[in-house]
């Protein structure tokens, strides 16, 4: 198996590898770290999406000419050059209008199913602090990844190596707020440790309640075991609207190649094999003529 | 703004109307969610369009684009009716108890106010006077009861402005517009305080200064002007655009809001007597001071060759004979009447309406020079002539910088300045803006010395006291801007406050015999001797309302919210423990407080807070502007409905309609919808298209078009369609949306199809500017074009 | 004697150079993905794709290989689906499998030209391949895909992963020590009377006649 080498031996603490043998947590700690994405207070002004293009040095696509039009978005969504990006969707409720604009971007699943679905070890790894990265180097291309997310988020350049939001996670580990974080104009989006944007939100939440959004709630799906970002819902009974899934985990069908069929696999493969071997002991080759020898 | 942008988090409401905040000043809208989050309040948006300041709002009424002031006065009626006003503040802090002059009056059938001459169409604004006593002083009802008291002609003026009324006009059902009109009419309580935000979509209309007249109005009735929480806020579209503003942006000021001197003012005296207005009630009146101002300017800008004798030099500036404002500049320059301009960081083609008659306009001129960060349209507008061969104009563009390639300072919307630094060196050959003004003026004064020329004096006389006079830095005209002592300074004892060669601390020591120079007595105060105060940067808020005393300069004065004596009651108490802000001292004889206050301290309450006005209150009826004293509900010029309240004066009757053969109007049957055009929170103007980043964030010009709009033309999201109005086309993509309804109007179905501007010739992105199609006409008060509201019809183009 | 030494020395030709050259397209490729596949899938096997070309090669050639597999198993199809019709005796064959493993063919039904377990295996790698194919292709371009079909794709791929597996052990096992002369048989085209005699009976009689 291989050794994750990423930051070195003393780098940041992992809780995950793909492929790999839980790394020892008892080693190094880390609180685990959330952004929170307040729908309520976001204005969809795109300084979060401009950040980050700038921040990682991206070059996203100029989406011009015929076919190229996406309305209030910059484009169709997520880019091998484009980490995040602004979703304009209008729905008509019965308490009104509602333009839902929501940042997307790689949510940081606690139970990340992409890691879950990498055949390659170390090619993803979780941070103890819980921030999910692809290390490329340690990549074979296979696309795994992309299965095993329930976001749709990892995107493939030509070279088959999947990109997608890493957290900021070199400002992060030099004491700094992730770039969307930094760029927010309105205060939409909150850093700082999972459970001080857990209390926070459910501040907002209440704020929300009292404004009249009934149904408003806390995105953090459990089917992931939560995650590393999370969104307050005006309209929390239809995260759908936001173009978030409303019950996201990872799908069964993921669950099932990582884990019975592989068992079935071994054996199956394992046992052929020594089937084989049995009868060569036992019973030796089936040769011609054996008959007639004996005969003979 | 009369407040600043930190104290909108002290609001109760937030009333958006006629801007676009989350959309176009995002950073400053974060103040309207902290409101929101930690008071309660409430953010109410009335637009054409669900934007993206509805996206975040609790409340949003679509209106049709140019009705607004049908809306204010529909307000202002309720509040009239339902008695919400605050009783004590406007009978003490408004002029609502003056008698105003028979010679007043206002024909509802016509829709026209006394002295109107059709000829010249143009008010004779003396008939709308006060009745002033044998002193001098206004007359006054206490009682409010006088029927030509301003309240009493008020309450007759908008008693027409029924919910009915509103919503035949502006489209805005009764029951949406009562329960708002409720929202804000409880902000008259003295406890509570609405804040209204508005930028360029009360503006650039041909009715602009009047529709914010009309708010001026329902403020003053709420008692939400100079309150913490309150006030009406002008959020400014550049980062300095109130510093331009405040440094005679306009050519009807000079820095400061001085006057230009006029055709009939051929003495400074004459000049100063013409501009000192005269007390006419309990007023610090503080414009009493034009003159201190005055001469102190002629003293910075000529030094010595002003004495007391020549009248200091104001024989060097020019009489001008008229206003020359940007429609009459754009206008003569068509006619050929123009034979150079010089354009600095600006984009006259493409943020003017008509660019086709501004661009015929250019290509007749001799030469222009542009000095510009790109290479912008209208450094390239022969692209927008009909016939370019036949363009003579000798286009010289000077390579700039950009805010981050040169220090100075910017002074934001709530009157902050604060000083910024360079953060890299400009590319190339550009040079900042002060070098380019050093090397053409060091250029000229040594061709006025060596060829004389008809009058050289103000040239060679200018004081120009630069270490590097040829490349001034921005805190060496800071520094002449904050003013200096040209000899001892004393007080009244004879102490001397201000020793001779010293930088003033604010303009209180101002005189007006040459003993003091300042170029721009409002920011006096900025770089006293101590040094440059836009640098500071002490972020400490004592009073937790967001003033941040220590943190950049707040002109004037350093004062963060204007008229905050208002902020008491007439006798000085705070109107309420939670909006205290400034109080009268009985003991000390001194008014104190959380801000500095803007009145003279030691004044006494009965002093009116409107200080800058000779009444010392609020005008609720308003006789300097030129289209009437009370804001009156007009069309667009170009409408797709009648004028329900006088269909025969149906837009403004003082408005200056050119007649050239490129001024063409559209009328309703062939031009059928109503058009409105405005920004995206991505881009910035004609800049940011130029550059790559910010350019795929909204790379396409696009229409918004309303669903059942789209469905009728057979338009899909994506494809081409074409807006046409009198003046011209821009074509982009269809983006057919839920997020503008047709609305009724009158019974009649009216479309409005929205137009963002920020596309054009140069760039990294291309497409149509949106002021192909706009209509050439003005605030007659402000001279601001009327991008909001005109007629257009919309095509489908053919792949 | 001297007819088994007879028999021993007399060569029939049990492959023709088409049937050989399908073969080996389709075996050699299928060796470098089911190795390079045993890589990816199992992480225990990682260490196999160095040998094979290193990580992200042989996940590009396992791409590539699986192409010709493809064409190899098509081709087999053609060549030989109609030779691998299980009749009843074959399925009593297979039900009494255990004879052939203890090395008791005469216990058998006779086989013709193959025997039902390797018809079996043909039909094995026909609908096999034919699985490999499609999942292949799902998962090579998983963007132009429901993202549930590419997840169905990678079970099936793997599914059909074991069972294509299992098979090819014992195919590689029989062929080589298994069964004495398979190997060469499909190197040289030809198999010795004898050879053809003990496994083939039905189809060695059918060559005798001709």
């Amino acid at each position: 198996m291989a050794t994750v080498t990423t930051e070195g031996t003393v780098g940041l603490g992992l809780r995950r590898v793909s492929a790999s043998k839980s790394p020892d947590q008892s080693i190094k700690q880390a609180d685990q770290l959330a952004i929170l994405v307040d729908i309520s207070s976001c204005i969809g002004c795109k300084a979060c999406e401009a950040g980050c293009s700038q921040w990682h040095d991206l070059k996203p696509s100029l989406n011009v000419g015929q076919g190229m039009f996406f309305g209030y978005q910059s484009g169709p969504g997520l880019a091998p050059n484009l980490f995040m990006y602004m979703r304009f969707q209008e729905h008509e409720t019965p308490n009104g209008l509602v333009w839902a604009i929501t940042k997307y971007q790689c949510m940081h699943c606690a139970d990340p199913g992409c890691l879950k679905a990498c055949p390659s070890p170390g090619a993803i790894i979780q941070y103890a602090n819980g921030i999910v990265d692809f290390d490329h180097s340690k990549c074979i291309g296979c696309k795994f990844c992309l299965s095993g997310c329930p976001f749709d988020v990892p995107r493939y350049d030509a070279n088959n190596k999947p990109w997608k939001c890493n957290f900021c996670i070199d400002r992060v580990s030099a004491g700094l707020e992730p770039m969307c974080v930094k760029t927010c104009p309105t205060n939409a989006l909150h850093f700082g440790t999972k459970e001080e944007m857990l209390i926070r939100a459910n501040k907002l939440l209440q704020g929300l309640k009292k404004r009249g959004f009934e149904k408003a709630s806390i995105y953090d799906p459990p089917g992931v075991g939560g995650t590393g970002y999370i969104y307050l819902l005006p309209h929390g009974d239809k995260p759908e609207m936001y173009g978030l899934p409303k019950e996201a985990s990872i799908s069964p069908l993921v669950s099932l190649w990582k884990g019975p069929v592989k068992l079935i696999g071994s054996i199956v493969l394992w046992g052929t094999l020594l089937g084989a071997f049995l009868q060569l002991i036992l019973f030796g080759p089936i040769k011609v003529g054996k008959k007639h020898k004996k005969e003979g | 703004m009369t407040n600043g942008w930190n104290d909108i988090k002290n609001a109760d409401l937030i009333l958006v109307m006629g801007g676009n905040p989350a959309e176009n000043h995002p950073c400053g809208f974060k103040w309207a969610i902290k409101a929101r989050q930690e008071r309660g309040a409430k953010i109410i948006c009335v637009d054409p369009r669900f934007n993206r300041t509805a996206a975040v709002s609790d409340i949003f009424l679509q209106i049709r684009p140019g009705s607004d002031i049908a809306f204010m006065g529909g307000l202002i009626n309720y509040v009239l009716q339902n008695k919400k006003y605050n009783e004590e503040y406007i009978k003490h802090f408004t002029n609502a108890a003056y008698i105003v002059k028979d010679t007043y009056n206002f024909d509802p059938q016509t829709g026209l106010f006394s002295g109107y001459d059709p000829e010249k169409k143009k008010y004779d604004q003396s008939l709308w006077g006060y009745e002033l006593d044998e002193k001098g002083m206004a007359k006054k009802d206490m009682t409010l009861e006088h029927p030509r008291c301003v309240f009493q002609l008020m309450k007759q003026f908008y008693s027409r402005y029924t919910p009915e009324v509103v919503e035949k006009i502006t489209g805005i059902p009764k029951d949406k517009f009562l329960e708002v009109a409720k929202l804000v009419a409880e902000t008259g309580a003295p406890d509570k305080a609405m804040t209204h935000l508005y930028a360029l979509g009360w503006t650039h209309h041909s009715f602009g200064t009047q529709l914010i007249g009309s708010m001026a109005i329902l403020q003053l009735l709420l008692g939400n002007i100079g309150v913490p929480g309150g006030a009406i806020n002008a959020l400014r579209g550049h980062a300095n655009v109130q510093g331009m503003t405040d440094l005679a942006g306009e050519g009807r000021f000079l820095p400061g809001y001085l006057r230009p001197p006029r055709a009939d003012q051929q003495t400074l005296k004459n000049h100063i007597e013409a501009n000192t207005p005269k007390a006419v009630d309990t007023s610090m009146n503080f414009w009493a001071n034009y003159g201190k101002f005055y001469v102190s300017l002629l003293k910075a800008w000529y030094g010595n060759a002003a004495t007391p004798e020549n009248e200091f030099a104001y024989h060097y500036l020019p009489k001008i004979e008229k206003l020359i404002s940007m429609d009459e500049i754009l206008d003569r320059m068509y006619r050929g009447k123009m034979e150079g301009f010089v354009s600095v960081g600006m984009n006259i083609l493409a943020s003017n309406p008509n660019v086709k008659k501004i661009a015929e306009g250019l290509g007749k001129l001799k030469w222009m020079v542009v000095v510009e960060v790109f290479e912008t349209e209208m450094a390239s507008f022969w692209k927008y002539v009909d016939d370019p061969s036949k363009v003579k104009t000798e286009v010289f563009l000077l390579p700039s910088t950009l805010f981050a390639e040169k220090e100075g300072s910017f002074t934001n919307s709530g009157r902050v300045i604060k000083w910024k630094y360079k953060a890299v060196d400009p590319p190339g050959e550009a040079k900042d803006e002060l070098w380019i003004a050093g090397q053409l003026w060091m250029r000229l004064k040594s061709l006025y010395k060596k060829e004389g020329g008809k009058f050289p004096d103000p040239i060679l006389n200018l004081t120009w006291n630069f270490q590097n006079p040829y490349h001034p830095t921005a805190e060496e005209v800071l520094r002449e801007m904050n003013g200096y002592a040209l000899a001892d300074l004393t007080d009244d004892k004879g102490n001397v406050i201000v020793k001779k060669g010293e930088r003033i601390p604010g303009f209180g020591v101002l005189k007006d015999d040459g003993t003091t120079a300042c170029g721009m007595w409002l920011y006096s105060g900025i770089f006293p001797q101590s040094g440059n105060r836009a640098k500071s940067t002490d972020t400490s808020d004592p009073s937790g309302l967001g003033v941040y005393p220590g943190y950049g300069f707040s002109w004037p004065a350093n004062r963060r919210i204007l008229y905050n004596r208002a902020s008491a009651d007439p006798s000085g108490k705070p109107w309420s423990e939670k909006k205290k802000y400034l109080w009268w001292n009985e003991a000390e004889g001194k008014w104190v407080g959380y801000d500095v206050p803007d009145i003279k301290p030691d004044l006494t309450p009965d002093y009116g807070p409107f200080i800058m006005l000779p009444e010392g209150r609020g005008r609720l009826f308003c006789a300097p502007l030129v289209d009437g004293p009370f804001p009156e509900h007009y069309e667009p010029v170009e409408s797709p409905v009648e004028n329900i309240l006088h269909p025969k004066t149906p837009y403004n009757p003082v408005i200056k309609i050119y007649k050239s053969d490129l001024d063409l109007l559209g009328n309703p049957k062939e031009f059928p919808y109503v058009a409105t055009t405005y920004r995206v929170v991505e881009h910035f103007h004609y800049w940011t298209k130029h550059i790559y980043g910010t350019s795929v964030l909204v790379p396409n010009m696009f229409i918004e078009i309303p669903e059942e709009l789209a469905k009728e033309l057979g338009v899909k999201e994506g494809d081409k369609v074409r807006v046409v109005t009198a003046r011209g086309s821009a074509e982009g993509y269809a983006l057919p949306t839920k997020r503008i309804k047709p609305l009724t109007i009158n019974g009649k179905k009216v479309y409005t199809v929205g137009i963002p501007i920020h596309w054009g010739n140069e760039g990294v992105v291309k497409g149509a500017l949106a002021n192909m199609i706009t209509p050439f006409v003005w605030d007659p008060n402000s001279q601001t074009p009327e991008f909001k509201g005109f007629l257009c019809k919309v095509e489908k183009v053919k792949a | 004697m001297e007819d088994v030494r007879n028999l021993e020395e007399v060569e029939i030709e049990r492959f023709s150079a088409f049937d050989r050259f399908v073969h080996w397209l389709t075996a050699i490729p299928f060796v470098y993905l089911f190795l390079s596949g045993l890589g990816m899938y199992s992480p225990k096997f990682a260490w196999l794709l160095p040998f094979l070309g290193g990580k992200e090669f042989s996940a590009w050639l396992h791409k590539w290989a699986g192409v010709v597999f493809a064409v190899g198993v098509f081709l087999m199809f053609l060549r030989w689906a109609r030779d691998f019709v299980l009749d009843s005796d074959d399925m009593k064959w297979l039900s009494n499998v255990k004879h052939y493993i203890k090395g008791e063919e005469e216990k058998l039904p006779e086989a013709g030209k193959y025997n039902a377990g390797q018809k079996l295996f043909g039909w094995i790698v026909f609908l096999g391949g034919a699985l490999f194919l499609i999942t292949g292709i799902v998962m090579w371009f998983p963007e132009s895909f429901p993202a549930n079909i590419v997840r169905l794709s990678i079970l099936l791929h793997e599914i059909a992963f074991i069972v294509v597996g299992a098979g090819f052990i014992v195919h590689v096992y029989m062929g080589t020590v298994g069964v004495p002369g398979s190997l060469s048989s499909m190197i040289t085209g030809k198999v010795s009377a004898l050879w053809a005699m003990s496994h083939h009976p039905k189809w060695f009689r059918e060559v005798m006649r001709r």
